[in-house]
């Protein structure tokens, strides 16, 4: 508003000026209500042109023109009085000084004829007339003016004089130049008046624009300065995580309450210094430019940075760093967001120690029970008896399933912690499932499942761990002979699939003839400490952790696991791992010579 | 009483080093020491100079790695052979193990039986050697 006034003062008086100038010319040309108020001078002159028949000698000669004379300029003067209406035309106006000029005609023809002193009375309508916009007014007054001025020659020829004639023609003429004057200078007043006006409009029309743009300019202003605050407020409600933003040189301009907490430094000792020079924090120093470099060209970047405070503690910050862009999509600045992982790191080493103290301190026990069980088994000086064989064996047994247990929680803690690599090695696979099939026979026989091997002739190689694969193909075999009751059989299948060239799959299925998995519990069956229903229904052993230590085999060698289940009828998984290339021929690996199509255990 | 090759047993747990001294005369070899931490082992091996040390890689005041690795930085004693017993079974320790200079790396729990046979191969490889 206040930028509004500014532009409307110092224009305002010419304005002003202009404006009284126009309605003064409005008034006395165009305005409707100038046409009663140049009539009521004509009347007043009428009446005023009456007096004179009041001085003797000037008496009226013809009575009745003189009456009709009177009867028009009333009837010019009502008309008037109506024509003001905003709903007449203008062009009508001009009705009422063509009237007066006839009415001054008749005045003259009863009162002297040509020679009559009213002859001056005409000039006034001709002026009226003059006023009008346009020539129209002055085509049809000329005709009118000469009828008017003949009037008294018409109503009495012996009026005129040799003299008069002169009088007859000049009369007219004056009165047409009179007009043609004043219509001219009317014509340029009212032209300079519409040039007025329409820049009046012009000015009015930039001024409503510039207190639009004024006020747009400042909504727009009260809109950012919102959302900045908003923007503050928000980045500074973030406490646990930094936020440092600096423009293309490096040098901070966004420093949060969270990196304020994160790194005990106040707002006001960093903003505006340059982020290379922050202290404590070595990758500031050493390798800034070459990370901003990598920052810049496209995607963000995510490091581990070590901070160490005024205090001299250690903090281990995982730092995002990405790049600011202007409107035009240009880097101008970079933002560093960061999150305080000194806790989390300090757990998962914690977890790590906690993991391997278990590791030792559970498989040391069992180490001595186990190796002593031995011994007892070995003495040869004191043999045991059947019974105590019997006793030892038991043992061993669950000492020997204790120790699984123990291994498959290390190696589930191992997969979650992301610790679980695999050591890369040319396998071929018709050895790690045959030795499957050997390790399951004696218990498959024992329950009297039939355990049977269907493999493809052609050496099978994948890349990866051997003892892993071995591990993965045992707790699938150890756990279809585990759910498949006396009399049903399990078949293990191993051969190849390829979808193209590059996409070679190296397939071990194993099918039974089982229980069954529920298809609900499917989904579910891979998760830690999962146990299908049919398992705990059919009081089959286990704590769930086989099937999520294989699945993790099979994914951390690229590969994948599949099940088809259907209840009461059996269980097929298909370990699909991708084929490694084939060696060249008379390689080295150990490929096991003519391992037999099909081989039965138990 | 001493014949035959010697042997050093370190292990923190005495079960297991008392397992250990059966393998290892069953081996036909005879224990020289018998120790519960690294350094004490450490002190032993460059005592008694024995054929064959069996360390435990988890054992206070030197870790079986650290052991292991001083043996073989030391000449005079640098040809001892040496067994690494160990709870962990990641691919990585076992090759840390062998990385530290250990001619054999065997897990825990560990079959009496299968341990005298490679006692026996070891001490066998350094008569030969």
């Amino acid at each position: 508003m206040a930028i509004a006034e500014a532009v409307r003062s110092p224009r305002g008086m010419a304005a002003n000026r202009s404006d009284s100038v126009s309605s003064f010319v409005r008034h006395f040309a165009s305005d409707p209500n100038s046409v009663l108020e140049r009539q009521l001078c004509m009347a007043s002159t009428y009446l005023v042109s009456q007096l004179l028949f009041l001085i003797p000698g000037a008496s009226a000669i013809y009575l009745k023109p003189v009456l009709a004379a009177g009867a028009l300029m009333v009837a010019a003067t009502v008309g008037a009085y109506f024509l003001r209406a905003p709903a007449v035309p203008l062009r009508v106006a001009m009705v009422i000084p063509l009237v007066d000029i006839l009415s001054v005609g008749l005045l003259r023809a009863g009162t002297g004829g040509v020679g009559s002193i009213f002859t001056f009375m005409l000039v006034l309508p001709v002026i009226s007339l003059g006023v009008e916009p346009g020539r129209l007014p002055m085509v049809i007054g000329g005709p009118v003016t000469i009828a008017a001025l003949l009037l008294p020659v018409a109503y009495d020829p012996a009026q005129v004089g040799v003299g008069q004639w002169s009088r007859i023609i000049f009369g007219p003429i004056i009165l047409g130049l009179t007009c043609l004057s004043v219509n001219e200078l009317a014509r340029r007043l009212r032209s300079r008046v519409h040039a007025v006006q329409r820049l009046r409009r012009e000015q009015e029309r930039l001024l409503a624009e510039a207190r639009d743009h004024a006020d747009a300019s400042a909504a727009a202003s009260a809109l950012l300065r919102e959302s900045t605050n908003e923007l503050v407020s928000v980045i500074d409600a973030v406490t646990e995580q930094a936020i440092v933003g600096t423009d293309r040189t490096g040098r901070v301009d966004v420093f949060n309450t969270g990196a304020q907490k994160m790194l005990g430094v106040a707002a006001h000792d960093a903003i505006g210094r340059s982020i290379a020079r922050f202290d404590g924090f070595d990758e500031l120093t050493d390798s800034l430019q070459t990370f901003l470099t990598e920052v810049r060209s496209g995607a963000p970047q995510v490091r581990d940075w070590t901070y160490t405070t005024r205090d001299g503690s250690e903090l281990s910050i995982k730092v995002a760093v990405t790049a600011r862009r202007d409107a035009a999509g240009d880097v101008d600045g970079f933002l560093f967001v960061g999150t305080d992982v000194t806790a989390d790191r300090e757990q998962a080493r914690m977890k790590d120690q906690f993991v391997n103290l278990i590791s030792h301190e559970l498989r040391t026990p069992l180490s001595s029970i186990l190796g002593y069980l031995e011994l007892l088994e070995d003495d040869e000086e004191t043999p045991l008896t059947a019974e105590q064989a019997q006793y030892v064996g038991t043992i061993e047994r669950n000492a020997n399933r204790l120790l699984r247990l123990v291994s498959d929680l290390l190696f589930t803690a191992q997969v979650e912690s992301g610790r679980f690599q695999v050591q890369e090695q040319l396998v071929e696979l018709h050895s790690v499932v045959a030795a499957s099939i050997e390790s399951a026979g004696p218990v498959a026989a024992a329950r009297g499942v039939t355990l049977r091997l269907a493999a493809c002739d052609d050496p099978v190689f994948v890349s990866g761990d051997p003892m892993r694969l071995g591990q993965a193909v045992d707790n699938l075999v150890s756990n279809a002979v585990k759910f498949t009751p006396a009399g049903g059989r399990v078949a293990v299948t191993l051969g190849t699939e390829a979808d193209g060239a590059d996409d070679a799959r190296a397939l071990i299925s194993i099918s039974d003839t089982g229980v069954g998995i529920p298809a609900d519990e499917v989904d579910r069956l891979f998760s830690r400490f999962f146990r299908a229903s049919t398992a705990s229904a059919n009081a089959i052993p286990g704590v769930g952790l086989g099937l999520s230590i294989t699945r993790a085999i099979a994914v951390a060698h690229r590969g994948q696991i599949r099940v088809a289940s259907t209840v009461g009828a059996g269980t097929a998984f298909t370990l699909d791992l991708p084929q490694a290339g084939v060696p060249h021929a008379g390689g080295s690996v150990g490929v096991p010579a003519g391992l037999p199509a099909t081989a039965h255990a138990g | 009483m001493t014949e035959g090759p010697v042997v050093v047993i370190a292990d923190d747990d005495a079960d297991i080093r008392h397992l250990v001294g059966v393998a290892v005369r069953r081996a036909g070899a005879s224990v020289g020491a018998s120790v519960s931490d690294g350094a004490a082992a450490w002190q032993a091996i460059r005592d008694i100079g024995p054929d064959l040390a069996i360390l435990d890689v988890a054992m206070p005041r030197m870790s079986g790695l650290q052991v292991c690795r001083s043996v073989r930085a030391d000449p005079a004693i640098a040809g001892t052979r040496v067994l690494l017993l160990s709870a962990a079974v990641h691919t990585t320790a076992i090759e840390a193990g062998l990385a530290a200079g250990a001619d054999l790396y065997s897990h825990k729990p560990f079959s009496p039986r299968s341990l005298a046979m490679q006692i026996r191969e070891l001490l066998t490889a350094q008569v030969t050697s």
